[in-house]
């Protein structure tokens, strides 16, 4: 894992300090609302319907247990004892005084931590795949170049007042795109060329919100050394003509759209002449620098399926239905990644008690190295557990509450805060979601159904991404009621699809009937082995529509 | 590397009127400025803080125009904003009213390093170090 030199560190206090000065300002009346708001913002900082909520950044989503115990310790001392990780791997305290953020900011500075630029029309956190460095078929470790970028987007002069947010992923599997670099303002794929050189396979314009688009190729290979300039044409080209009149159009996929991939490429190409090999242009000593970071841990040498894995497989039947499900398959002989999913009924997804995060970080250091990934469906990894251990690790995940079998199936839902929390949306999502886990609680059935996704945001600004879902759930407002669309046929990896409307919107009490007529639709058309989703691509919306709205027998 | 202390006006002070001066808004192309040659100063007007398209702006007539006077940022910036318009080549402030020059000084000087190229800085971080 990247460890900051004293330069990085220096960034990061200083910013503190900044912050602080201007929290001071701004309580002395020196710094109006307005003039406050986009400082607060690049700093994480929100206000929330209840109280202040605080965006931590967690880059490309490693946490070490140092920092899972300081986020512990923060939850305790400054909120009221848990956490949120969010869609983009982040995490976020609902609770934070406005007045004490200087000084949570100062505790995440001591562990290389910061909330730099998780909010507010900048360059936000990069994200990639959970399971980078560790996935068998990957072309490399992406980790390295999100670092990279990380460095150079953090505190960039020149665009921290863009016309809007701006999200960049990166993935390196080319089997299956963990990181929905498709959907983002930038996606980048690592790719190898016929000589065998990496580079970057770029696109630019995906993204969700009111306006789902999927991204458009705009270079398809990019040698390396020339990342860090192409990225500054194509963000120069966005500052300079994005909208800024219309904040609902204003993300770099509207200005894609109006001007042409063609038009647009064309403009990037002409700033990108300026820069292309001059000074901030890659060299192999950097990489080398950054990719040190990240080596492998120190494996020992073991084998795949040893005897204490495999007797409790054929011993404990709920071992077995969390292996199947949670664990998954690594580079190294003998070791796995372990999935822990955030999705218990009853708890908001994605929450995590300080108590749980302390004996997380205990496992953590006993069984995978002392770090910890966060995944953009609210979830965590384990990325370098011994396949030997990985029944011990289980029983205590068990004690924690934190082993739920359910990665990937239907009760792994990704949601965002929704109206109990969040100022704008439409609707509640976390009932929702509550109701529809409640309603499938049958582990078999639920593996009988298998992989499936299922997003619920509760406003158009598409924070849980329902999109993308194979199953989405959109909370509207119908003269002040709550109301839920819902959609199929959406999916967040390389093949990526938007989900359509299948009709007229629901109330929230008929949604887990409607889910149920949906699945029951799936079991009954399904082929031997055929996914929801390739169910859904090969009949199409009509039959699912049918059943939903066909008329109730009294 | 502390950044070279820029001009600090007020907005009433006479020596903004003392040279040539071309006011371009911040949407101006950089393609419709002809006369970089023949001026001291070209002073930027932000119409809102939130509008960064000053900042790339700034960067290209130092960058790509070379342009070697003066240049000045006026209208509605924050002083939070003058590190980063400092680093994109701005060395001349018009303060909004009521800023303290104190205040500008410390916003100015927040950071002691940065990672990215800027126009006082042309080389990056990781090829300084």
């Amino acid at each position: 894992m990247y460890v900051y030199t004293e330069v990085d560190q220096r960034i990061v206090d200083e910013r503190v300090e900044q912050y602080r000065d201007q929290t001071r300002r701004y309580l002395a009346g020196e710094l109006t609302e307005q003039a406050f708001l986009p400082l607060r913002l690049q700093n994480g900082l929100y206000i929330q319907r209840f109280a202040p909520m605080l965006r931590v950044a967690v880059p490309y989503g490693m946490i070490n247990t140092a920092q899972m115990r300081k986020l512990a310790y923060i939850a305790r001392f400054y909120d009221k004892g848990y956490m949120h990780f969010t869609t983009r791997q982040n995490v976020q305290f609902n609770w934070p005084e406005l007045e004490q953020v200087p000084d949570i900011l100062a505790e995440l500075a001591t562990v290389q931590m910061h909330a730099i630029q998780t909010s507010g029309a900048c360059i936000r956190n990069t994200t990639t795949d959970p399971f980078a460095g560790v996935l068998p078929g990957e072309v490399e470790d992406p980790r390295p170049w999100c670092e990279i970028i990380r460095q150079w987007s953090t505190l960039h002069p020149e665009f921290a007042f863009l016309p809007r947010k701006f999200k960049i992923a990166v993935t390196a599997d080319p089997e299956q795109d963990r990181a929905a670099v498709q959907l983002h303002d930038i996606g980048i794929q690592i790719v190898r060329n016929a000589d065998g050189k990496t580079g970057f396979k770029v696109l630019v314009g995906g993204g969700l919100g009111r306006t789902p688009v999927i991204g458009t190729t705009i270079v398809e290979f990019l040698p390396w050394q020339h990342l860090l300039t192409y990225l500054d044409a194509i963000l120069r080209v966005y500052n300079r003509y994005g909208r800024r009149d219309n904040k609902y159009k204003a993300r770099i996929k509207i200005l894609v759209k109006a001007m042409g991939i063609e038009a647009f490429r064309e403009k990037v190409e002409h700033e990108w002449a300026f820069t292309k090999d001059g000074p901030a242009t890659l060299t192999e000593a950097e990489f080398k620098r950054v990719q040190a970071h990240f080596t492998r841990p120190a494996y020992q040498t073991l084998t795949e399926q040893p005897a204490e894995l495999t007797t409790a497989l054929e011993t404990n039947a709920d071992f077995q239905a969390w292996y199947q499900r949670n664990v998954m398959r690594h580079q190294e002989a003998g070791y796995a990644a372990a999935i822990i999913t955030l999705k218990n009924t009853g708890a908001a997804p994605g929450d995590i008690s300080a108590t749980q995060m302390d004996n997380l970080a205990r496992l953590a250091d006993h069984y995978s190295f002392g770090e910890i990934r966060s995944t953009h469906e609210q979830n965590l990894v384990l990325a370098d557990v011994r396949q030997d251990q990985l029944f011990e690790l289980w029983q205590h995940l068990v004690e924690n509450n934190l082993a739920s079998p359910h990665w990937g199936l239907l009760p792994d839902m990704i949601v965002c805060p929704g109206g109990d929390f969040c100022s704008l949306a439409n609707a509640k999502s976390l009932p929702v979601a509550a109701a529809i886990q409640r309603r499938f609680d049958d582990l078999d059935y639920l593996h009988d159904l298998g992989d499936l996704s299922l997003n619920i945001s509760g406003c158009m600004n598409a924070c849980a991404h329902h999109h993308i879902g194979n199953i989405g759930i959109l909370g509207v407002d119908k003269k002040g009621e709550e109301f839920y669309q819902v959609m199929l046929g959406g999916s967040a990896s390389h093949d990526a699809s938007l989900g359509k409307i299948i009709g007229p919107s629901f109330n929230h009490e008929a949604i887990p009937e409607v889910i149920a007529t949906i699945l029951a639709t799936y079991v009954e058309l399904r082929e031997p082995q055929e996914s929801f989703i390739a169910t859904y691509r090969r009949v199409g919306l009509a039959p699912f529509k049918e059943k939903v709205y066909a008329p109730k027998a009294a | 590397m502390p950044l070279k202390q820029p001009e600090l006006l007020a907005s009433d002070d006479a020596a903004i009127n003392n040279s040539q001066i071309l006011v371009l808004e911040t949407d101006t192309e950089l393609e419709a400025i002809t006369a970089t040659d023949s001026v001291d100063v070209i002073a930027i007007r932000f119409e809102a803080f939130t509008d960064g398209r000053g900042f790339s702006l700034a960067r290209m007539l130092r960058e790509q125009r070379n342009f070697q006077g003066t240049l000045r940022a006026m209208g509605d910036f924050l002083p939070d904003q003058m590190h980063y318009l400092a680093r994109c080549g701005f060395d001349s402030f018009v303060l909004p009213e009521g800023t303290h020059p104190e205040t500008a000084t410390a916003c100015l000087n927040a950071f002691t390093e940065a990672y990215q190229t800027s126009v006082e800085r042309p080389e990056p971080l990781f090829r300084r170090q």
